[in-house]
């Protein structure tokens, strides 16, 4: 049964705070001068947790998370004045990106699905790739099987399969970057993301929350 | 956990998945994806036919030529950088220190630069440019050449990318062309791959018409597949059996699916490589002749 699996996602979706929240959370605490009020240790707490929501929610976030705030970069404690900054500049962002999603009217679905495709954010919502992803993410809940199907990694490898197919004609008719010929950084994000909404979880995952 | 010092960006632990698999893809297939000098002739014919096509009284507006289009841009930018780094690794290659090795250097060099380039938003669709008249095309059209703001990054990638080729180039062996003198007797301590030789199949078939005698059962197919494993990195066995039974090759034995893996289930020395096999087989012989039989076509 997917009742379960879809709790649990949902669960863990909701585990973590968005980029828009965190914001709203650090403004209310701190007002305009965060970036001198803020510790290392919140600092800390915003990118992992950043981290985690990106990977429930959209994966393209999670490699710009990485890469602006990740190993790379100096997270020193004895001098956090830069990775502080750092942090910041990119939850604002995020946010600022997850904004004008919403102003675009897409939903949270539609604006992941634009992420998805484009490969890469933040990015401007070119009008081609939000009407794509509008189509696309139709098609996602169409070709979902029902709830009362168990979900298995079979089931998931054909669900992908017909989804990867309506993706390849709907972006040659919206003219979406969308090559198959390699690997595509794209289909990498599409594949991991669509198993959220598909519901595969490990199986000992929803047994080991109660 | 997360936040130890010292740590260095090959800890990709936060990147996704999707980006790990991809860089992972590219540092395994960095001789294929970087090999570009079939992209330098390429555009440079490009570039030849563009002279030659451009009327004399544009001669003077000649820049505007060259940047209208996409694809006559990245043929320029390309172009422009090509071979910048040559003299800076010319420079590491002629003055490294008597106990370190330039090869070594340049390896982990390519290593950084290869993930730095999978991490580039840019290289999106890279894997999908191959040895071919329209790929490199396609992906020039995806590149943001109008958007000004993203000129930096523009310029930033193909320095990268011509910087992996030349030291892709060189650790291929091909220093040569660049007028380098390089020392090769350290690589093959190195894990690197060498590019794969390919083999065609008149000359396959060739030379498996020269040993038919041997391949009276159709499990003696599973030596062929051997040698090609071995001397040509054919991996797919089905795919081999598949490609024979196309031959149509009539007075030989059939080659039916699955022929190749239950024979190596059956006898298991058949997967170590055939230095290994034991010398009294029927294999072995067969596999031996094949080699000769290859080197002899190939000598024609």
């Amino acid at each position: 049964m997917a009742s379960k699996e879809r709790e649990y996602i949902n669960k863990m979706r909701r585990q973590y705070r968005s980029p828009i929240e965190w914001l709203k959370d650090v403004e209310t605490r701190y007002g305009a001068d965060a970036e001198q009020k803020l510790s290392y240790k919140e600092a800390q707490d915003i990118y992992s947790e950043s981290i985690g929501w990106a990977i429930w929610n959209d994966i393209a976030m999670q490699d710009f998370w990485a890469e602006e705030c990740g190993y790379g970069h100096q997270w020193n404690e004895d001098n956090p004045k830069p990775i502080i900054q750092k942090v910041l500049a990119t939850l604002n962002t995020m946010a600022d990106h997850l904004r004008r999603g919403r102003e675009l009217g897409l939903s949270e679905m539609e604006q992941q699905v634009v992420d998805t495709l484009w490969g890469w954010v933040p990015h401007n919502y070119e009008d081609n790739y939000v009407a794509c992803a509008r189509e696309v993410s139709k098609a996602i809940v169409r070709l979902l099987p029902a709830d009362t199907e168990i979900r298995s990694e079979e089931g998931y490898a054909l669900y992908y399969n017909k989804v990867l197919g309506e993706v390849k004609k709907l972006a040659e008719k919206h003219d979406v970057d969308f090559d198959t010929s390699g690997y595509n950084l794209s289909v990498g994000y599409l594949y991991e993301w669509l198993s959220n909404e598909y519901g595969l979880v490990s199986e000992d995952a929803c047994d080991w929350e109660e | 956990m997360m936040f130890q010092d010292n740590n260095t960006r090959h800890d990709s632990d936060m990147f996704s998945l999707a980006m790990q698999r991809r860089m992972d893809m590219m540092l395994q297939n960095a001789n294929k994806l970087f090999s570009l000098g079939w992209l330098r002739k390429r555009l440079w014919k490009e570039f030849v036919n563009l002279i030659g096509e451009t009327p004399a009284t544009e001669y003077g507006n000649y820049s505007r030529v060259l940047l209208g289009g996409y694809e006559r841009r990245f043929m320029w930018e390309y172009l422009s950088v090509c071979q910048k780094s040559i003299s800076d690794l010319k420079r590491i290659l002629e003055n490294a220190y008597d106990d370190t090795d330039p090869l070594k250097e340049l390896l982990e060099e390519r290593e950084e630069l290869i993930r730095e380039f999978a991490r580039m938003p840019l290289s999106k669709t890279w894997e999908c440019v191959k040895n071919d008249n329209h790929s490199w095309r396609n992906f020039a059209r995806r590149l943001p050449f109008a958007d000004f703001s993203r000129k930096e990054d523009i310029t930033r990638f193909f320095l990268i990318l011509d910087r992996i080729s030349v030291i892709t180039d060189i650790l291929c062996r091909k220093a040569k062309e660049y007028g380098l003198e390089v020392d090769y007797s350290s690589l093959d301590t190195y894990d690197v791959q060498e590019q794969r030789k390919q083999i065609s199949d008149e000359v396959l078939i060739e030379a498996i018409k020269s040993v038919g005698s041997f391949l009276t059962t159709d499990s003696t197919w599973t030596a062929v597949y051997c040698v090609l494993r071995d001397d040509y990195g054919i991996q797919n066995q089905s795919q081999f059996e598949r490609d024979v039974q196309k031959f149509g090759l009539k007075k030989l034995a059939k080659c039916p699916d699955g022929t190749v893996s239950r024979t190596i289930a059956n006898n298991v020395y058949l997967s170590l490589s055939i230095e290994d096999w034991p010398s009294d087989k029927k294999f072995t012989k067969l596999a031996a002749a094949l080699r000769e039989a290859i080197k002899a076509e190939l000598a024609k």
